[in-house]
C-alpha cells in the first residue's frame, strides 16, 4: 500500500501501480473471470451472428412451427417457425448497442452535471442534485414511458429514454468523486501555477474521478440491458418486425406451455450478459473503491 | 416530531404541482393523438374538431391544467377517454391491489434477504457466506418478468399449485403468491448484499468488542447492538428502492395479468388515455412522497440521534 501512496501523490494521472490493480481485479479472481468470459461470449455472438448460424434472423419457416430444440435447430423455433437461436444471436447486437450507448451517454451527461454541480457549488450544485434525486427517486420504467411517448418508439429514442433514467446515478458518484479531489493538494498547486479552472476541472480534477465512474459505467451496462428488455417486453421498446431479447420473451409469454423453449434462452441470454456485467463490476469495485476494498 | 411531519406534509402541495404539472404538459406535447385513437374508422377533420371541443381538448394546455387541478382537489379526476368509467373509481379499484402486491413481496424479500444477510455477515467467508454471494449476484441479475415465467412454468403448468395469474377478485389471496415471489426474490437478493455489508461494517466498530467483551451473549451482540445500527443503511436503501418496486410491480403484473395500477400506467400510455395516466402520476407521485416521508420518521425511530426540529 505503500507504494501507491507515494505514486499517488507524485503522479496523480495514471500510473503502472494502477493499471496492474485493474489487471488484477478483472484476472485475478474466478468471479470476474466468468464475467469476462460471459461478456466476450455475448460480444463474439453479436460480432459474428451471421457467421455463426445459415439462417436468416427472419427467416419464416410455416413448416417447422414451434418445433423443440433439435439437430437442426440447436434453441428450437417460434410460432413462425424461426429459429430461435439466431435470433438469440442476432439479439445481443440489440442489447449491446442499446446497453453501450446508453451507458455512455448517461455517463457523459451525468459526469458532467456531477462535476459541474461539486466544481462550482452553490446554487447550481443545489439545483442539480434536488433535480437528480427527483429523477432518482422516480419509477424507471414510468421515466422510461413518458420520454418514449413524448418521442415515440424508435431505438435511438429508447437509448435515449435508458440514458436519461441512468443520469442521475452518475452526477451523484462524479460529484462525490470531484468534491474529493477538489480537496487535494496538486488541484490547488496547479491553480496557483495560473491554469485556467476549466483547465484544471478537465486536466486534474476529472482524470482522478475516473475510478468509480468507471465502475458504476460497468454496472450501469447490465441495468441498462435489463431495461431495454423489460421496456421492449411491454411493448414500449424495440418494434416489430425488428425484434429483442425483450419482445422474444413477450412472444414466447403467449407460448409457455406448449414452446416454454421461445421464452427459455433470451431470458437466459439477458440474465447471463446482466451476470457478466455485474461480476466485472463488482470485481472492478473491489479493486478500484478505497471504501470497499477492505470488505 | 409532530410539528416536523406536518411541515413536510405542507411541502408536499408544491411537489405534487409540480409533478402533475410536468407530466401533463408532456403528455400533451407527445406525439399521438386521443381523438385519432377514439374515432378509429370513423375518423373526419369534423368529427375530431367536435370531439376535441366535447372533451376540452381545443384549450391551451395550462387552462386544461388549471381546470384539472382545480377538480382534482376536489377529488374529480375526471372520467378515462376510452370507456368513460370515472377515473376515481378504477384507480380505487386498481390501487389495493398493487399495495398489497409491494407489502407482500417486500415481506418475502425481507423474509428471505435480512436473515441471509445477517448469517453471511456472521460467518464471513463460511459456507453461507458464499452460497448466498453468488445467489443474490445472479438474483439481481436475472429480469425479474423471466423469473416470474419460470415460476409460471414450474408451479402453475406442471405442478399446478398457484393459478398462472389472474385477479385478486377471481381467486383469492392465492393470485398474489406467484408475483409477491417473482418481486420478492429481486429485492431480497439487495437485501441480503446491503444488510451484509451494513452488518460487516458495524461489526468491526469499537463498541461491539466491548459489548462481547462484557460477556454478552453473541445473539444479543449481533441482534441488539449490532443489528439495530446496522437497519439505517438498510432502511435508506429500501426508501430508494419504492420507485424501483413500482417499476417491478408493472412488469410483474404484466406477466400474471393481476390488474393493479402499474398495469394500468402502462395501459393508460399505450392508450393516450390523459385523464386516466394523469391520475396514476398523481397518485403514484403521492404514494412515492409519503413513503419517503415515512422512511425519514423511521431514521429517527432507529436513531435516536436523529432529531427533527
Amino acid at each position: 500500500m505503500s507504494v501507491e501512496v507515494a505514486s499517488r501523490t507524485h503522479l496523480p494521472v495514471r500510473t503502472a501501480v494502477r493499471d496492474l490493480r485493474w489487471t488484477r481485479a478483472l484476472f485475478g479472481q474466478p468471479t470476474s473471470l466468468l464475467g469476462l468470459v460471459l461478456l466476450v461470449f455475448v460480444v463474439t455472438a453479436a460480432v459474428a451472428a451471421p457467421l455463426l448460424t445459415p439462417y436468416a434472423q427472419e427467416a419464416v419457416d410455416v413448416e417447422a412451427r414451434l418445433q423443440p430444440p433439435s439437430a437442426r435447430h440447436w434453441m428450437g423455433t417460434d410460432q413462425f417457425g424461426r429459429d430461435i437461436l439466431t435470433r438469440v444471436l442476432y439479439g445481443a447486437r440489440v442489447s449491446l448497442v442499446v446497453g453501450l450507448l446508453a451507458t455512455a451517454l448517461a455517463t457523459a451527461a451525468g459526469a458532467a452535471l456531477g462535476a459541474v454541480a461539486a466544481f462550482y457549488g452553490g446554487a447550481a450544485d443545489e439545483f442539480l442534485m434536488r433535480l437528480m434525486d427527483v429523477l432518482l427517486a422516480f419509477p424507471y420504467i414510468v421515466l422510461a414511458i413518458a420520454v418514449a411517448a413524448v418521442l415515440g418508439p424508435s431505438l435511438p429514442n429508447l437509448i435515449l429514454a435508458i440514458a436519461v433514467i441512468r443520469v442521475p446515478q452518475f452526477a451523484r458518484v462524479t460529484r462525490g468523486a470531484v468534491l474529493s479531489v477538489k480537496q487535494m493538494a496538486y488541484v490547488e498547486a496547479a491553480r496557483a501555477a495560473g491554469a485556467s479552472p476549466a483547465r484544471v476541472l478537465w486536466r486534474h480534477v476529472l482524470p482522478n474521478c475516473l475510478n468509480p465512474v468507471v465502475v458504476l459505467a460497468t454496472l450501469s451496462a447490465g441495468t441498462a440491458i435489463n431495461a431495454e428488455a423489460a421496456l421492449s417486453f411491454l411493448g414500449l421498446g424495440i418494434q416489430p418486425p425488428a425484434s429483442s431479447w425483450g419482445t422474444m420473451l413477450a412472444d414466447g409469454r403467449r407460448f409457455l406451455l406448449d414452446a416454454p423453449w421461445i421464452a427459455t434462452f433470451p431470458g437466459l441470454a439477458i440474465s447471463l450478459t446482466v451476470l457478466g456485467c455485474n461480476l466485472v463490476g463488482d470485481a472492478l469495485r473491489d479493486a478500484l473503491d478505497p471504501t470497499t476494498a477492505r470488505r | 416530531m409532530l410539528r416536523y411531519v406536518l411541515r413536510r406534509l405542507v411541502l408536499l402541495v408544491p411537489v405534487l404541482v409540480g409533478i402533475t404539472a410536468l407530466s401533463f404538459s408532456i403528455l400533451h406535447l407527445a406525439p399521438g393523438d386521443p381523438v385519432y385513437v377514439l374515432l378509429g374508422q370513423e375518423y373526419t377533420e369534423e368529427a375530431a374538431a367536435q370531439l376535441r371541443r366535447e372533451l376540452g381538448l381545443d384549450r391551451p394546455v395550462l387552462v386544461q391544467y388549471v381546470l384539472w387541478l382545480g377538480r382534482a382537489v376536489r377529488g374529480e379526476l375526471g372520467r378515462d377517454l376510452i370507456t368513460g368509467e370515472k377515473v376515481s373509481a378504477q384507480l380505487a379499484a386498481r390501487l389495493p391491489t398493487t399495495l398489497l402486491l409491494a407489502v407482500t413481496s417486500m415481506a418475502v424479500a425481507l423474509a428471505l434477504g435480512l436473515p441471509t444477510g445477517i448469517a453471511s455477515a456472521w460467518r464471513r467467508g463460511g459456507l453461507v457466506d458464499h452460497v448466498s454471494r453468488v445467489v443474490a449476484m445472479v438474483g439481481v441479475s436475472v429480469p425479474v418478468f423471466w423469473l416470474g415465467m419460470l415460476l409460471i412454468v414450474l408451479f402453475s403448468l406442471k405442478l399446478q399449485w398457484l393459478p398462472p395469474g389472474g385477479s385478486l377478485r377471481d381467486h383469492g389471496p392465492v393470485a398474489l403468491v406467484l408475483p409477491s415471489v417473482t418481486l420478492g426474490l429481486t429485492f431480497a437478493a439487495l437485501i441480503a448484499r446491503i444488510t451484509r455489508t451494513a452488518l460487516l461494517d458495524v461489526l468491526g466498530l469499537d463498541y461491539v468488542r466491548t459489548a462481547r467483551a462484557k460477556g454478552l451473549a453473541e445473539a444479543a451482540v449481533l441482534y441488539r447492538h449490532a443489528l439495530r445500527n446496522a437497519l439505517i443503511p438498510i432502511v435508506t436503501v429500501l426508501g430508494l428502492q419504492v420507485g424501483n418496486l413500482l417499476s417491478g410491480a408493472v412488469l410483474t403484473e404484466t406477466i400474471f395479468s393481476l390488474p393493479g395500477l402499474g398495469r394500468l400506467i402502462v395501459d393508460s400510455v399505450l392508450r393516450r388515455d390523459y385523464p386516466l395516466l394523469q391520475g396514476c402520476v398523481l397518485v403514484t407521485s403521492l404514494t412515492f412522497v409519503l413513503v419517503n416521508l415515512a422512511v425519514d420518521v423511521l431514521y429517527a425511530y432507529l436513531d435516536p440521534r436523529i432529531v427533527y426540529a
